[in-house]
């Protein structure tokens, strides 16, 4: 889990860093618009699809969610 | 490192390809156990200790601060993939170490066990041999030939009781013994006299001939009763 977390984390902060180059400004924002679409449109699936019999789909949430905190983390570290 | 290895050597050998999966989840853990801090450390705050990206040696830091954390959690990744994989072999292992310990153990503690009875066994029977010398002798010595030194007299039977003395012995006491009717069915049915007197009466070894002289009285009784009959 630590691994997955920080290859996250780590592959949106060299996307953040190529940000810095002003001509792939442009670029990184196109990427940074559909990782966060698809990051919610992954959210939005695992809520709807949800069964009410298991519990399964909270774990699923939490992981998303922990891999958009730790995207933003990355992102914003190198801005700092 | 090719854990699996050549399948012969290891159906040879299997002490090592079992060392070898020891070392190999070791190894993995030592790297997932370096790297996460490592790699959270490098990827969190060298950003902030490289502000100035103008600078090319801090640039040049901060890509590769980028690249390592990029590297170091597809290492991670990697290995805590591979001790997934080994975690049910390891977890095999340890449970056969465990039974086989405790299997160690319970066998030093019967021993022991065994050794406490065989212990106080003897002491009881060397108890009993410094109270009666007599009870313990083996069957197997020729009783006419065996002469005790100590008197008939002073013998002691298991009842703690004075075994009277063959020469005192009337009549009427030879008619109260146990084994009175028993030896005369037995004359009656012409048993042999050393049997009679070792496994009816009970007189072996030193006490044969006091038997003998009890069982020659008997006789006479019986001769007599047979003779008034």
């Amino acid at each position: 889990m630590a691994g997955f977390l920080l290859l996250f984390g780590s592959g949106c902060s060299a996307i953040s860093l190529m940000a810095k180059i002003p001509h792939l400004r442009f670029p990184v924002l196109i990427i940074g618009l559909l990782l966060s679409a698809s990051l919610g449109g992954y959210g939005g699936i695992i809520y709807y699809s949800r069964s009410p019999e298991n519990q399964e789909w909270v774990v699923n949430l939490g992981l998303l969610v922990s891999i958009i905190v730790v995207c933003i983390i990355g992102g914003i570290v190198q801005w700092l | 490192m090719h854990y699996r290895g050549d399948s012969a050597m290891a159906l040879i050998n299997l002490r090592s390809s079992e060392d070898a999966i020891t070392k190999y989840w070791t190894m993995l853990n030592a790297i997932n156990l370096t790297l996460i801090p490592l790699v959270f450390c490098v990827w969190l705050f060298v950003p902030s200790l490289t502000k100035n990206l103008k600078s090319t040696p801090q640039l040049i830091l901060r890509i590769l601060s980028v690249t390592f954390s990029i590297t170091g959690s597809g290492v991670i990744l990697f290995s805590s993939n591979e001790l997934t994989k080994l975690k049910p072999k390891i977890d095999s292992l340890n449970k056969r170490d465990n039974a086989e310990f405790k299997h160690s153990i319970a066998s030093v503690l019967l021993e022991a066990q065994k050794t406490n009875e065989l212990t106080v066994e003897n002491a009881i029977n060397q108890r009993r041999i410094e109270l009666d010398p007599y009870a313990f002798m083996p069957q197997s010595l020729p009783d006419e030939e065996f002469r005790g030194s100590v008197p008939s007299s002073e013998l002691v039977n298991d009842d703690s009781s004075v075994v009277p003395n063959s020469s005192e012995l009337t009549e009427q006491s030879l008619r109260n013994e146990p084994y009175f009717d028993v030896v005369l069915e037995c004359l009656e049915d012409e048993i042999a006299d050393s049997k009679i007197i070792k496994d009816i009466m009970g007189f072996r070894n030193v006490r044969y001939q006091e038997g003998k002289a009890i069982l020659a009285k008997i006789k006479a009784i019986y001769e007599i009763e047979s003779e008034s009959v």
